[in-house]
């Protein structure tokens, strides 16, 4: 009975590997990286308006995760996302001078291009995703 | 081929990308050259230089929103007109207007000098697409054939009854709606999509309103276009390219969103 477990057991790994391959996996475990950031680049422009340094904290996530992604053949999209992220996080004190006059929910006001900036690296996380292709 | 035109959404495009991009000939309709209040600018090399990595031929070229010369836009008039020029195959100079400010001048120096548009901005001026000031540009514009830019994108809602009068009023007027009117889009198409003197630029847009865009309008009533320096050609072209083709258009109908769109206006 037991070796007959331990034979299943096997065979469902080989069944796993066989159906989910090392190639899927990767690339899900890729989407999933985007994901999380496309999550917080969200977040962080959702409080532009009215809750700045909120949106400072999310963007500092983003800066973190990009520069620490492992993905080698992402690289180039990472370091724009970074980019974007840094320029914002260094621009922070004049942007939040603009941003104070905004009010709380407003979505459509871009100080500074903030917003822009934040928009078009939600975009590269969404482009990556849809491209999903493995080096 | 693009640096990034390697990649593809699905094994099922290979080939597109070749098809699109064969003999392409590239108008980004939306690009700015100065300095803006806000920080950012850039000047005519680097507009250059960017146009030439992406591949973009031509481009639609104005000033931005530079402090001091907001109030009847001369001097920033005068800086895309020296760059324009100098490089009358790459660029398309557009001037700017205020409409508070007496610009009956500017416009018919510019006129003589070669611009070929005209771009209005109803925040950073702060007036509204309709209004009376702003009627009276249109009907100029539409009297000497020049295409008019306005911007319809962040800082504007509910703009879509203005956008009507605006096109009802000069029917002959030819109209570019920067950044789409992603504000108020879905009424917007409604009220104007059909007309035929009516461009929707994809400048700026995020993913989720390229997508709508694409799918609820006329491929021949989309035009490219960048908002450089506050978005990256390259990536403004990726997201069109790839929500086109995630839509099922056609390389035919990719390329005239590319390009001819606008092109057929400045024959």
């Amino acid at each position: 009975m037991v070796s007959l477990r331990k034979d299943i057991k096997i065979n469902l790994n080989k069944f796993l590997d066989f159906v989910i391959s090392k190639d899927e996996l990767y690339i899900n475990e890729k989407i999933i990286y985007y994901i999380r950031l496309y999550t917080d680049l969200v977040r962080a422009e959702e409080n532009l308006a009215g809750g700045f340094n909120r949106m400072l904290n999310y963007l500092r996530i983003v800066r973190n995760m990009a520069k620490q992604a492992t993905f080698r053949e992402e690289e180039v999209y990472f370091q724009r996302i970074y980019d974007i992220a840094h320029e914002i996080i260094g621009n922070q004190a004049k942007i939040r001078r603009a941003a104070s006059k905004l009010k709380p929910g407003d979505a459509y006001s871009d100080p500074l291009g903030a917003r822009t900036r934040m928009q078009l690296a939600q975009n590269i996380c969404i482009l990556r995703v849809m491209k999903r292709e493995v080096k | 081929m693009h640096r990034w035109s390697k990649y593809s959404l699905t094994t099922e495009n290979i080939g597109i990308y070749e098809e699109i991009f064969e003999g392409l000939h590239i108008i980004d309709c939306h690009t700015h050259i100065g300095l803006d209040a806000d920080g950012y600018k850039l000047n005519t090399t680097g507009l250059l230089k960017k146009m030439k990595e992406s591949g973009v031929d031509i481009s639609i070229v104005f000033a931005l929103n530079e402090p001091g010369t907001t109030k009847d836009f001369h001097h920033s008039n005068d800086k895309i007109g020296a760059a324009c020029k100098q490089h009358k195959d790459k660029l398309i100079p557009f001037m700017r207007l205020n409409p508070h400010h007496p610009w009956k001048h500017e416009f018919k120096l510019r006129m003589e000098q070669g611009f070929k548009g005209v771009k209005l901005h109803p925040r950073s001026q702060n007036f509204k697409i309709g209004s009376r000031k702003a009627m009276d540009i249109y009907a100029a514009c539409s009297d000497n054939q020049l295409p008019v830019l306005i911007h319809a994108g962040m800082g504007l809602e509910n703009i879509a009854d203005d956008v009507f009068k605006m096109c009802k009023t000069y029917p002959k007027l030819k109209v570019i709606l920067g950044h789409a009117a992603f504000v108020d889009m879905d009424n917007v198409i409604k009220k104007v999509g059909h007309k035929e003197n009516v461009l929707f630029d994809t400048s700026s847009l995020r993913l989720f309103d390229l997508y709508d865009l694409i799918k609820k309008l006329d491929h021949h009533k989309i035009a490219f276009g960048s908002d450089i320096p506050y978005y990256d050609v390259d990536w403004a072209m990726q997201g069109l390219i790839d929500t086109a083709i995630m839509l099922r258009k056609r390389a035919h109908q990719i390329r005239k969103i590319m390009g001819d769109n606008v092109r057929k206006w400045f024959r």
